[in-house]
């Protein structure tokens, strides 16, 4: 079963979304979260080495797809991938998914048992999902 | 959910079961058949049509963590399987899909009609019934 | 030429260039309230601060390759904004340039802002003209290597590094942002210097004060 990690400038967005996570995922799934800058976590801001060792916290072999929210978290994303031993960085993937509803999606998929590239497609369907409904 | 162990309670169910609907209608074509993927996993054979019409009865309506169980569910089942909102005329859904299930807001009282196509669609449709 | 850079003269270079950040914090917040989100002074010295206290009370390490990264983390760890991550790799990068352990030569410090740069442009994926730091770094370190192939001295290549940086730091005035942003303003954008390309100078502009003093250390 894969690992997630959740990216956020704002360390009580990446909780909540990491709650909200939970909750689609049961206990099965290793999830953890990576938000504000390393010691001061009031400051908004994406830390590369809290985003690394937020992978190493969930890591396992089946892989770990982390969620960003935006912006610069991106890069600090990509800093922390780079950091990682070659080995875990090929079973490491960023998902382009929105934050919430890809964290959503993917927690619950991936306590379906989906590898890694199965649950960060439908989490990246996310993109296109309205969120109204679909009324004709 | 409260009642998952009594498959038939609490919904207002009417079940249609329908005959497969395969185009051509006969499988002699079946060298000649295209390359898809879906065309050729369902046999016709095993090839079962099912729907039905629960009521939401949970209070909050179809939220996100009943909606999860629904999605745990349908996902252990081959058939496709879809809902549709009647009380808002919606169109259908896939139900392995978290967020298009949310797309219904289906409230309580609301009619949602289930449909599922494929081997284990009776199975699907009375597993999924006992959530509603 | 012949003269060797050491960590000591690096870290005084880097305190030289903390402090130059401090002293220009509401310079930097008003270039990056006209076209960004007027947090590039904020977190510069935030992140400024933090290597000062790194720089003064670091185990005193001798090799450049650690030292380079640890000011890189410090950065990565410290500044945030897009900032936080771009510096950091910078100095990523450049600590795997080569160097002779406790010292680089002149041409090896060319290529370690050379490393840098290619590492910047690989994270922030941006070029020339897009109105980044880019615009002051990549002058900069090809003035560094003209300078260095014609057999100039140390005073020369970085005084020539500094003045293409601050060429490359005013042509930003000129050109609409297409990176970072900036960029949604469009040509809105023209008329405003780059708060990341002006923070950029002053790697050279420090570089060039601290390098070129040889005699005080």
């Amino acid at each position: 079963m894969i690992g997630l990690v959740i990216v956020s400038h704002s360390a009580k967005l990446a909780q909540g979304v990491h709650e909200l996570a939970a909750q689609m995922a049961g206990d099965q799934v290793g999830i953890s979260d990576a938000g504000g800058l390393s010691d001061d976590s009031e400051t908004f801001g994406t830390d590369a080495f809290k985003i690394l060792s937020a992978i190493e916290e969930v890591w396992c072999d089946d892989g770990v797809l982390v969620l960003m929210d935006l912006g610069s978290a991106v890069m600090s994303a990509e800093i922390a991938l780079e950091m990682l031993p070659e080995q875990q960085r090929q079973n490491c993937l960023l998902s382009n998914a929105p934050l919430v509803e890809g964290a959503i999606v993917a927690a619950l998929h991936a306590s379906l048992g989906e590898p890694l590239q199965a649950v960060n497609r439908v989490a990246e369907a996310a993109l296109s999902a309205p969120k109204l409904a679909n009324t004709s | 959910m409260e009642n998952q162990s009594s498959p038939f309670s609490p919904f207002e169910g009417k079940i249609e079961r329908n005959e497969p609907h395969q185009e051509g209608g006969n499988s002699s074509n079946s060298h000649a058949s295209p390359p898809d993927a879906r065309s050729s996993q369902l046999e016709p054979p095993h090839q079962l049509s099912k729907s039905v019409v629960v009521t939401v009865s949970d209070p909050r309506g179809l939220h996100l963590r009943s909606g999860r169980d629904v999605v745990r569910i349908a996902s252990q089942f081959q058939a496709e399987i879809t809902a549709s909102n009647l009380s808002r005329n919606s169109n259908a859904v896939d139900l392995k899909s978290i967020l298009q299930l949310l797309q219904l807001q289906a409230r309580q009282g609301h009619s949602l009609q289930l449909a599922a196509t494929g081997p284990d669609a009776d199975a699907a449709i009375e597993a999924l019934c006992s959530l509603f | 030429m012949g003269q060797e850079i050491t960590v000591t003269q690096l870290r005084r270079w880097l305190l030289a260039y903390a402090a130059r950040i401090i002293e220009n914090e509401d310079h930097l917040t008003e270039l990056d309230t006209a076209i960004g989100d007027a947090d590039h002074g904020v977190n510069m010295r935030r992140g400024m601060g933090k290597l000062q206290e790194r720089l003064q009370d670091e185990e005193q390490t001798e090799d450049i390759g650690s030292f380079l990264r640890s000011v890189a983390m410090t950065l990565i760890s410290g500044v945030g904004g897009a900032a936080g991550p771009l510096y950091g790799t910078f100095f990523l990068r450049a600590a795997t340039s080569p160097t002779n352990g406790s010292s680089v030569d002149l041409a090896q410090l060319t290529q370690m802002f050379r490393f840098g740069l290619d590492g910047l442009q690989q994270r922030g994926k941006a070029q020339t003209d897009d109105k980044t730091m880019i615009d002051t770094i990549q002058p900069a370190v090809e003035a560094m290597e003209a300078a260095l192939a014609t057999q100039q001295s140390t005073a020369v290549v970085l005084a020539a590094a500094r003045q293409a940086a601050h060429l490359g730091m005013k042509h930003t005035i000129e050109i609409e942002a297409r990176k970072g942003r900036a960029s949604y303003l469009g040509p809105h954008s023209i008329g405003h210097q780059d708060p990341g390309a002006t923070s950029a100078y002053f790697l050279f502009e420090t570089a060039a004060e601290v390098f070129t003093k040889t005699g005080a250390d």
